[in-house]
């Protein structure tokens, strides 16, 4: 293999299966390589596989199926604690009966690093997470955001290529959260090691990966780079995961193989752009971003137009969000910016709703989970 | 008060407000209080006022002991004639009231070998007339016995006399005075010994449960939760059963023709059977088996609480397994363990069932001995010394486990 191929597939993950039980998966088939220096998120919600993953590669669950490579070697028999990777815990998992520079030491120590070594090591860890003066407290006297930049610095002190993080920044409140997204950007940056971060939070994953693993029910939707993820989702449930989303349902009239038209529940005829469009005749999606919908007027106007009953708007500070309803029931959401053009519109009244063929991404009906018996 | 934001019928109101509140709670605090006040403080009062308050002697013959008040013991001479009537009045008085037998056994144990002096004496003067004794009592009582014309033996009745005395101490302490006053250790020594013989036994028995509870308390944290109550139920299991019915089966399995001599004889371990019954290690082994949960239950809440990610943290810095374990997950235990130690040994130093049924004399402990002076010796006031100096030891433990380790660490559930 080149440089070129090792550095690509740094991590590798090659058809990963993991099942606590031996019956159900929960984890499948999961294969993803990671480029050395990678900043990769896995994004998810709960129960769906992302944190089992992270744990197969630290090395504290076994792998039911498949092969885990660091550096083009299966670490299938390495020991978590000859792996060398650093790992941020959710709740930080400081050491409490030890001060800060004594976790911070550990690593080092049990590396049996001369204590000089050790001494200036420490002091360059604290100095690096702006901590200086408080390698003599303890744990218990940090607040939550001093904790988890220890836990960082700790995890990077003994200066290991790929460095774990489950939901590291879960615990803190929404500024702290914001401040410390920027540090972990920034000692990425700086020191140059693999990330391999866990979140539920997509705003979290979408600001700091260069990629994201969305997972799903132990499947990877999609991984691609958060601006990708956002403008052309896989399929509904990415389009729905990942920010916000209008969804219309419709029916594939035909399909270029670009775009495809739609018909909706009023024989309104739309055209979106074929994402993951079913055949022709099949029920589908149209999904479109509250952002991307406008209500027309003042000579805006674009290629699709629909109208839909308008219920209540809902002040948020910078923008305002309307809601409408279609004649089929279905809820529809727009984003408009706080300034002087904001319209006023009267309860109950019928609005004129438009968007860019282009903004439009006609995607798959998602599997019901219940499906309802027609009477 | 001198603050400006509030006015004075304001700050009357706030105070009302607050000790109402404080009545409230005090109201909910009362029953509890009381309880505790009847239940443990009122006995434990009285018993260490009993170590030192003694008015046995003076509620027999107090007249006489209100007398030999004026009387020099140093002096070298016996107490004047009037005094010496005045006890053989009492004498006779006692004789009648049966009550002569008492004061000689109380004599006796100030004064060994006065017992039949007495009750021989007081049978004499109880033949003379009562106006008679109060002329010439004391010529009857040198007449009875010339021992009465010793002046030990008046020292020892005025000694006896005295309602408060820090005797019964000395005696718990193995100590005694000289007949010139001084403190000095006494021949034999019992009861210190008896107490090193607790502390030790204590601290064995804590150290099996420690030993024994450590690794059950961590699988019992760590197992699934369905496997986890199921063996909780076994751990609290002997909790359900009498403490008798323990010890007892204890007798059956460790006695010359017990469960385990026979299956080790049958299977050819041993020829002879081993005398384990009325040992020291009958008492340790049965303690145990009792005080285990006391151990396992603060240890297994504290485990529980700790987060597997700590120990999973130690491993992906590069810690193997059993110094992560000895670094990281141990010194967390430390207050389930401290307070389950705490709690073993203390119950364990002042146990009496078991030592009595399974510990013959080799496995006796302090407790038994206050048991002894209870019932049988009926010496109330060395087993109230033997007692109090037992909760003196706890409270210094106790005392001694805050300056190390801190009360603050303890953690019982």
């Amino acid at each position: 293999m080149s440089t070129h191929d090792i550095n690509d597939q740094y991590v590798r993950f090659i058809n990963v299966k993991k099942s606590y039980d031996q019956r159900s998966l929960v984890v499948k088939d999961f294969s993803l390589d990671i480029r050395k220096g990678e900043f990769v998120t896995l994004l998810g919600p709960s129960g769906s596989g992302k944190t089992t993953c992270l744990m197969m590669l630290a090395g504290f669950e076994d792998v039911t199926s498949g092969t885990i490579q660091i550096n083009g070697k299966s670490v299938q028999d390495v020991a978590p604690y000859h792996r060398n990777i650093g790992m941020v815990f959710q709740h930080y998992a400081l050491f409490p009966h030890m001060t800060i520079s004594e976790n911070l030491a550990y690593p080092l120590k049990v590396r049996k690093l001369p204590a000089r070594d050790v001494k200036q090591k420490v002091k360059d860890a604290l100095a690096l997470v702006e901590l200086d003066a408080f390698g003599g407290r303890y744990p218990g006297q940090l607040s939550g955001g001093q904790k988890q930049r220890v836990a960082l610095a700790r995890s990077l002190i003994f200066e290991p290529s790929i460095v774990l993080m489950d939901e590291p920044l879960g615990a803190l409140d929404k500024n702290l959260r914001e401040h410390m997204q920027y540090e972990i950007k920034r000692l990425h940056e700086q020191l140059g090691f693999t990330a391999i971060y866990v979140t539920h939070d997509q705003t979290e994953a979408l600001t700091m990966s260069d990629r994201i693993a969305v997972f799903n029910d132990g499947v990877v939707q999609q991984c691609a780079p958060p601006s990708a993820l956002y403008e052309t989702p896989a399929n509904s449930f990415v389009a729905d995961f990942i920010g916000e989303n209008n969804h219309i349902n419709g029916k594939v009239e035909s399909n270029d193989g670009k775009i495809a038209e739609i018909s909706l529940s009023r024989g309104d005829r739309v055209r979106a752009l074929d994402i993951n469009c079913p055949p022709v005749g099949e029920p589908c999606i149209l999904s479109v971003r509250p952002e991307n919908l406008f209500i027309a007027g003042n000579g805006r106007e674009y290629d699709n137009v629909i109208s839909a009953e308008f219920i209540t708007r809902l002040y948020v500070g910078d923008s305002i969000r309307y809601f409408f309803k279609m004649s089929d029931g279905a809820e529809l959401m727009v984003k408009v910016l706080n300034d002087q053009d904001a319209p006023v519109i009267e309860a109950g009244s019928q609005t004129r709703l438009t968007w860019a063929t282009e903004r439009g991404l006609a995607l798959d009906k998602p599997a019901e989970k219940n499906p309802v018996k027609a009477a | 008060m001198s603050n400006p934001e509030l006015t004075p019928d304001e700050i009357k109101q706030a105070d009302h407000n607050r000790r109402r509140s404080k009545l409230l709670a005090t109201l909910f605090v009362i029953p509890l209080l009381l309880f505790i006040f009847v239940t443990f403080v009122a006995p434990i009062g009285t018993m260490l006022y009993r170590s030192f308050y003694h008015p046995t002697v003076y509620e027999l013959i107090p007249n006489t002991l209100d007398a030999l008040d004026d009387w020099s013991e140093d002096g070298g001479e016996l107490p004047p004639n009037p005094t010496l009537n005045t006890f053989a009045v009492e004498l006779k008085s006692l004789f009648e009231e049966r009550l002569s037998g008492k004061l000689a056994e109380e004599i006796n144990r100030a004064l060994p070998g006065s017992s039949s002096l007495i009750k021989s004496t007081a049978r004499q003067v109880s033949r003379a007339d009562t106006a008679e004794l109060e002329i010439s009592g004391a010529a009857l009582l040198f007449d009875t016995n010339s021992k009465w014309q010793q002046i030990e033996l008046w020292q020892a009745i005025k000694k006896a006399g005295s309602v408060f005395t820090a005797d019964y101490y000395l005696t718990a302490l193995d100590l005694e005075r000289d007949p010139s006053g001084e403190i000095v250790q006494r021949g034999t020594q019992i009861y210190l010994d008896l107490y090193w013989k607790s502390l030790k036994i204590a601290f064995y028995i804590t150290l099996l449960t420690a030993l024994i509870g450590f690794p059950l308390a961590w699988y019992l944290a760590n197992a699934p939760t369905r496997v986890a109550n199921t063996l909780m139920i076994f751990v609290l299991l002997p909790f359900w059963t009498s403490l008798l019915v323990r010890t007892t089966s204890w007798i059956a399995l460790l006695q010359t023709n017990g469960v385990v001599n026979s299956t080790l004889q049958s299977l050819h371990i041993i020829s002879e059977p081993l005398e384990m019954m009325y040992t020291q290690f009958a008492t340790v082994i049965a303690m145990t088996h009792i005080l285990l949960p006391f151990m396992i239950l603060p240890l297994y809440s504290v485990m529980k609480g700790i987060d597997p990610s700590y120990f999973r943290a130690a491993l992906s810095l590069g810690a193997k397994p059993i110094p992560a374990f000895i670094r990281i997950y141990l010194p967390m235990t430390v207050p389930g363990f401290s307070a389950g130690a705490l709690l073993v040994f203390i119950i364990s130093i002042g146990y009496y069932i078991t030592p009595a049924l399974v510990g013959g004399t080799e496995g006796q402990m302090i407790s038994n001995l206050i048991a002894f002076h209870m019932q049988s010796s009926n010496n109330w006031e060395l087993a109230a010394a033997l007692g109090s100096l037992l909760l003196l030891l706890i409270t210094l433990l106790y005392w001694l486990y805050d300056r190390l380790v801190g009360i603050s660490n303890l953690k019982l559930g």
